[in-house]
């Protein structure tokens, strides 16, 4: 197993912009913003940068994996369908607003002086259309591997 | 080959359709809450029946869809007392055509000891609003849910 040195470098940018800088991000911005993203959008912050901090770890590990084997090989394979899975999990986190178990509903709501104002965007179509992408993706890989190891 | 190159071309035609579809869709639903939500739209009446000596709590909106798509509307208001015991609730659905507008009514029958002089009071109980905007076919869409008054 031999490390592409670019695989790396691009794993260390991952980490820096994805996971180093929403780690950093409370302590660099003022706590009003927080707050007010909490308080007006009813998004827990802190939980969606940790949840990203965790999908740039990843996302980190697979991109210096899939520069360590050859793409044909049987790792390379699995490696690039798991690429793919990861991907639609990605869509999903955007879609839902990091509540990757919501499916692509999305929910924001707010609270002031007792009342109560909740909005639910239901993505799941885009959800469905992303996971049939990556199922026809995943189909033609299977398919090119097959070919390659008939060769 | 063939299997492959067709595979290829189905993927990348419905990853254009996906974005078309997400990006027109929100178009459709926000262009059309910008438009329905306005003051115009919507009246909330409260009338007395003299014979039940009962409230009749009135709703009437005429939203225009000004977006590129039909939209189907579902509006339901309920009120509840402070012991979240349901008092009345009723609700409409509507379909708006691209570029039309579309009215939609409905009325609660609310018992008088409810009601303080001629408004609802707020620390009597509470009203939940939800309003359900669908497009594409009922496939995409959002819900908002507003609860007003009460204590929380």
């Amino acid at each position: 197993m031999k490390i592409k040195s670019d695989s790396i470098v691009k794993a260390i940018v991952v980490i820096i912009i994805l996971t180093i800088l929403p780690l950093m991000s409370p302590s660099l911005l003022p706590s009003e913003f927080y707050n007010a993203i909490s308080m007006q959008g009813g998004v827990d912050i802190v939980d969606l940068l940790n949840r990203l901090s965790f999908i740039g770890v990843a996302l980190a590990i697979l991109i210096v994996l899939r520069g360590s084997y050859e793409k044909m090989s049987k790792e390379g394979f699995a490696l690039s369908i798991c690429w793919k899975i990861f991907l639609l999990i990605i869509v999903i986190f955007i879609l839902s607003i990091g509540k990757v178990e919501n499916m692509g509903f999305a929910m924001l709501s707010s609270r002031s002086n007792g009342a109560l104002n909740m909005v639910l965007f239901d993505l799941r179509l885009i959800v469905v259309l992303a996971a049939i992408v990556v199922a026809l993706m995943i189909a033609r890989s299977i398919i090119e591997y097959k070919e390659i190891q008939k060769i | 080959m063939e299997k492959k190159r067709a595979l290829r071309l189905s993927y990348r035609i419905l990853i254009v359709l996906t974005i078309v579809i997400f990006i027109v869709g929100l178009y459709n639903l926000f262009s059309f809450l910008s438009t329905a939500i306005s003051g115009d739209s919507f009246d909330i009446d409260l009338n007395k029946n003299e014979i039940t000596d009962d409230w009749i709590f009135s709703f009437e909106a005429n939203p225009t869809n000004n977006g590129v798509l039909p939209i189907s509307l579902y509006f339901e208001i309920t009120l509840f007392d402070l012991d979240n015991n349901l008092i009345a609730t009723n609700s409409s659905t509507t379909y708006i055509g691209a570029g039309s507008s579309q009215s939609l009514s409905f009325s609660l029958i609310i018992p008088s000891e409810f009601v303080q002089g001629n408004d609802i009071q707020g620390d009597e109980g509470y009203m939940k609003m939800v309003m359900t905007v669908r497009t594409f076919a009922d496939l995409m869409g959002l819900t908002q849910i507003m609860k007003i008054g009460g204590t929380s």
